[in-house]
């Protein structure tokens, strides 16, 4: 994993996370990898893991059941996409008014890239 | 967990086996060899004493050598063991192994010579070392050596580099020293007539003996301490 | 577990190494110890572990006096210093001789570090190994002593680049809430992310100890446009800025909603360059621990 990019490693390594589970990796309702594990795997401090899984579960992202483990809670994938969906509206998407109005892209230009973009991913899938 | 623990005593014996192990076993193969060697024509010992002597002091300032370079003493002081136990380690070692380790080679080079002699002379002569020559020793030669090893041992712990011969150095300053002093006395008391004065009534001879014997055994244990307080202090 | 209160030291009694110093470390932490050359930092390692004497003030580690080296404390004490010094022996034959001395010694331990950092000849002479082989033994040893303290001093130096990659891991696999380790370091950049409390050693004192996380709740860390910069510096808020790139990357007081993006080489920099103000953030440290501080030292047993 590349840490350098500008968000804090908890951050990362609850990116991380997510990612594993959104790619199916690891299962909605199974038992994933202990602080430690995850720690020694990322080559980070079980402290900062800790922080992430601490913040994916006040998400509801993960369970932690006493004296057995972190699990991914069974509605896992529903809520990192929720959380994601917050963070783009929140703070991506500011970003990119911002851009678009220093460039003088309205709206409507913006729809029509949008449209583009759909019909793209649609001719791909039909080859 | 206490102050001496023999547990700890014997890894420290451990630890000092394990790295010096090789240095001892060449050191008495040399001494065997030297000693069969030289004593095929003859009929007793012939490594002097003088020389098991020597290897004896320089030893002690082998032992406590390891406190000499910085890293090494970090090490050593670093280990989980009293100083007490270092101390004793380091004692024993000095003074019971390693006489008898020198002691026992030039008895078996002898011994070994004896044999040899059987072949090629065919008469067989037991030889063996001056065992009397060792209980003959003068009291005040043990002390004297007891002493020199004592004064070696801080010396090696005191000095950074080239400490044998720093400490011979000092130890020679010490007596030249001592004996400017004691000499002006002397002439000084000769000048009042105080010696000729008192001479009929010097105490008798063994208490000569003992009062000398014991400034020395105070010495030993002066350097001793001394040695021991270097365990006390920082790294370097 | 560390606790050293107006401590005071100095070589030759003129020039004072250490004035007043104060330190309060934690067991579960993970401490970077960073300085600029010639603070001190390895004279603070050999106090904490009895190698010197403060001239006053006073030192406790584990609750003893680190001077009067008891042996129950030096069997919980391990310091792997920057400079090595071993012995003629193999790899195998030096774990015989010294682990018996650690009573939390673990041989499973020893043998997977050694095979992480590719160690395989265990009858090879320790005399025989180039400096990064020793020290790769030598922090293995270390690591399996399972003392409650471990001080490494630059650790990585002389490490090959898979090595330090290596490193990373067994530390942080050996790390337990009982534990603590102290790493002086210059190579930041390989550490930053398994240490997680950063001490800055200057001027006799100690400048700054917190944990990653009370930092990035007081600071932030974040490349600034040219007008951001020119608001925040304006409000005295800057700490510290360098251009690169992107930009101007600052430390600043904290601001709101920001990333907590946290970089330990700016963060040096920055507690260096603005002493009275890093001073004053972290001044009320104690009542202002981390929120997640708390929570996480119950938690990390799970």
């Amino acid at each position: 994993m590349d840490f350098s990019e500008s968000k804090a490693i908890y951050q990362q390594i609850a990116d991380y996370v997510c990612e594993q589970v959104l790619m199916g990796r690891w299962k909605e309702n199974d038992r994933i990898l202990s602080v430690r594990e995850l720690g020694v795997q990322l080559e980070v401090n079980p402290n900062t893991v800790l922080r992430s899984y601490d913040f994916l579960q006040r998400y509801g992202i993960i369970t932690n059941k006493r004296g057995v483990g972190y699990f991914a809670a069974e509605d896992a994938i529903a809520k990192i996409k929720e959380l994601r969906r917050e963070r783009f509206v929140n703070k991506e998407l500011p970003h990119i008014f911002q851009e678009m109005e220093l460039l003088g892209i309205g709206i409507n230009e913006l729809n029509e890239y949008y449209n583009e973009f759909l019909k793209g991913k649609k001719n791909e899938k039909d080859n | 967990m206490k102050n001496i623990s023999f547990y700890r005593i014997g890894l420290l014996f451990k630890r000092y086996f394990c790295e010096n192990w090789k240095k001892d076993v060449i050191v008495a193969a040399i001494i065997f060899a030297v000693e069969m060697l030289t004593s095929l024509e003859q009929e007793t010992s012939s490594v002097s004493w003088f020389v098991l002597f020597i290897f004896f002091i320089l030893y002690s300032g082998r032992i406590f050598g390891m406190l000499g370079k910085p890293q090494k003493a970090i090490n050593y002081l670093m280990l989980p063991a009293s100083r007490v136990e270092k101390l004793t380690v380091n004692i024993i070692l000095s003074h019971f192994y390693y006489p008898v380790l020198l002691i026992a080679a030039s008895c078996l080079g002898i011994w070994a010579s004896s044999f040899f002699c059987y072949f090629i002379y065919d008469e067989f002569t037991f030889k063996s070392i001056d065992f009397m020559g060792i209980w003959g020793v003068e009291w005040y030669f043990v002390l004297f050596l007891l002493l020199t090893n004592a004064i070696m041992m801080f010396g090696s712990v005191y000095f950074k580099k080239a400490a044998v011969i720093k400490t011979l150095l000092c130890e020679a300053a010490f007596f030249v020293a001592f004996m400017v002093v004691f000499s002006g006395i002397w002439l000084i008391s000769l000048r009042n007539g105080f010696v000729l004065r008192r001479i009929d009534q010097l105490p008798a001879e063994w208490l000569i003996n003992v009062i000398v014997s014991a400034i020395m055994l105070v010495e030993i244990a002066f350097f001793w301490l001394l040695s021991y307080f270097r365990l006390k202090e920082t790294e370097a | 577990m560390i606790e050293i209160k107006n401590m005071d030291f100095g070589y030759v009694s003129q020039r004072k190494i250490f004035d007043n110093l104060n330190l309060s470390l934690e067991a579960g932490h993970i401490y970077g110890l960073l300085g600029k050359n010639g603070v001190g930092k390895t004279t603070l390692l050999k106090i904490i572990s009895g190698l010197r004497f403060c001239n006053s003030g006073t030192v406790s580690v584990l609750g003893m006096k680190p001077e009067h080296r008891k042996p129950e404390m030096l069997a919980d004490i391990y310091f792997v210093t920057e400079e090595m010094d071993v012995p003629t022996v193999s790899v195998r034959d030096y774990a015989k001789i010294y682990a018996p001395f650690y009573p939390n010694f673990s041989t499973a331990d020893f043998e997977d570090y050694l095979h992480q950092f590719e160690i395989v000849n265990l009858e090879q002479k320790l005399t025989k190994m180039s400096h990064g082989q020793k020290k790769k033994v030598l922090v293995s040893f270390a690591l399996a002593t399972n003392t409650k303290l471990l001080i490494m001093d630059e650790p990585t130096n002389g490490m090959d680049i898979p090595s330090k990659s290596t490193f990373r891991k067994v530390v942080a696999s050996a790390i337990t809430d009982d534990k603590t380790f102290i790493i002086s370091t210059h190579q930041v950049r390989d550490l930053q992310n398994v240490i997680d409390a950063v001490m800055v050693l200057d001027n006799g004192k100690i400048l700054l100890n917190a944990d990653i996380n009370t930092i990035c709740d007081r600071l932030t860390f974040k490349v600034l446009s040219a007008d951001e910069y020119e608001e925040l510096s304006q409000q005295g808020k800057v700490l510290y800025s360098e251009d690169n790139i992107a930009g101007k990357v600052a430390v600043c007081n904290h601001i709101d909603d920001a990333d907590d993006k946290f970089d330990m080489e700016l963060l040096f920099c920055a507690a260096i360059s603005s002493r009275e103000k890093m001073h004053e953030i972290f001044a009320e440290r104690e009542n202002g621990k981390s929120r997640f501080a708390d929570e996480m030292e119950t938690k990390l047993n799970n």
